[in-house]
């Protein structure tokens, strides 16, 4: 698989450019060997798109690399509307999560401040369990409905947030934090809503429609 | 994965091309002010260029940076903060307190001159 893109980048930027944009995307989720890259080949593309515009290309050229691209990998093809689940167990997953849910973002057709703002809202999500609950899951759901939306289901068993009306009114003082992330990812979404217990867990579930 | 530290002059380039975890952070800022008053450097620049999502955790550091660079006599100017970012931070509520933020690097040599 590094080879195959490798190739590509070598014809279009050249051999020293795709080297080290190649190992950037590697070694951004920390992987070494192509079996593990499987798994990621969408967000490791998405990686390579971000590196080819930091080399200030021409949008239309960057744009003609990742169609190349695209087109040696039919998994990519497959439309990226289906359900999917992340388990967030460590923090190398939080930032998994939240290139997933912007690679889904852009698959459902948000535009791009729509894309960072779905990304950003994961990344509070996934922190917080790791934070809070030590583990748990994130679910990306495209509803296709018409009007098209990305729902993001956030789940753990952990603690529950006990103080919950003072964190949404904002007299909540975090110790370890700054007690915002949550009031933020109110603002970003359209809607929010928390489901929470103490000593059984917390389950948030909020929604973005494509303008 | 550590973070380079490049001095410019009497300034110190701070250029983070990726998510930070959680442990780096400390070292990170260790390492920051350690450069800082060791070499005596007025100003700090920290390029977030790469950086492609802010949350109120990276947010965060990059205030605590600010915090100890001002401290120890050095001006920080955060650059190459990319629209969508900034947008979505006023949104969420956040700000980088006490740093300034410029377009580019030449922008930020000149505010630090
Ligand atoms: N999944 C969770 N399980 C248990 N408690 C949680 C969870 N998520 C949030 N909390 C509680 O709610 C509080 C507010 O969370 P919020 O994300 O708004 O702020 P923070 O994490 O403290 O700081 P910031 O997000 O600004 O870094 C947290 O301090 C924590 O006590
Ligand atoms: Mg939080």
């Amino acid at each position: 698989m590094k080879e195959k893109i490798y190739s590509v980048l070598v014809e279009e930027v050249g051999e020293f450019k795709a080297k080290a944009i190649l190992r950037g995307a590697y070694h951004y989720f920390g992987i070494e060997k192509d079996k593990e890259a499987e798994d990621l080949l969408l967000p490791i593309l998405e990686r390579v798109r971000l590196s080819l515009n930091g080399e200030n290309l021409k949008s239309s050229k960057v744009d003609g690399v990742m169609r190349r691209l695209q087109s040696m990998f039919p998994e990519v093809k497959r439309v990226q509307t289906e359900e999917e689940h992340i388990a967030i167990e460590s923090e190398e997953d939080i930032r998994m999560a939240q290139m997933r849910a912007k690679i889904k973002a852009q698959a459902l057709g948000f535009n791009g401040l729509d894309q960072t703002k779905i990304a950003t809202t994961v990344a509070e999500l996934t922190r917080n369990i790791i934070k809070y609950a030590g583990k748990g899951t994130v679910t990306l759901i495209p509803l296709l409905t018409d009007e098209r939306a990305l729902k993001i289901v956030a789940e753990d068993n952990g603690p529950g947030i006990t103080n919950l009306s003072d964190v949404l009114s904002g007299t909540y003082d975090s110790k370890q934090g700054l007690g915002m992330g949550l009031l933020a990812i109110k603002r970003l979404m359209d809607s929010f809503e928390v489901e929470t217990n103490s000593g059984v867990g917390t389950r948030i579930v909020v929604i973005k429609y494509i303008k | 994965m550590k973070v380079p530290l490049i001095k410019i002059g009497d300034k110190l380039l701070v250029s983070i091309q990726t998510t930070i975890i959680d442990s780096v952070v400390a070292s990170l800022r260790e390492d920051i002010t350690n450069e800082i008053s060791t070499s005596g450097v007025k100003g700090l620049i920290i390029d977030l260029s790469g950086i492609d999502i802010i949350d109120s955790f990276f947010c965060r550091m990059i205030n605590d940076i600010g915090h100890d660079a001002r401290i120890l006599g050095a001006k920080t100017v955060v650059v190459g903060i990319k629209p969508e970012l900034a947008i979505t931070l006023v949104q969420m509520g956040m700000e980088m307190r006490g740093v300034m933020t410029s377009l580019n690097l030449n922008k930020a040599l000149e505010i630090l001159k």
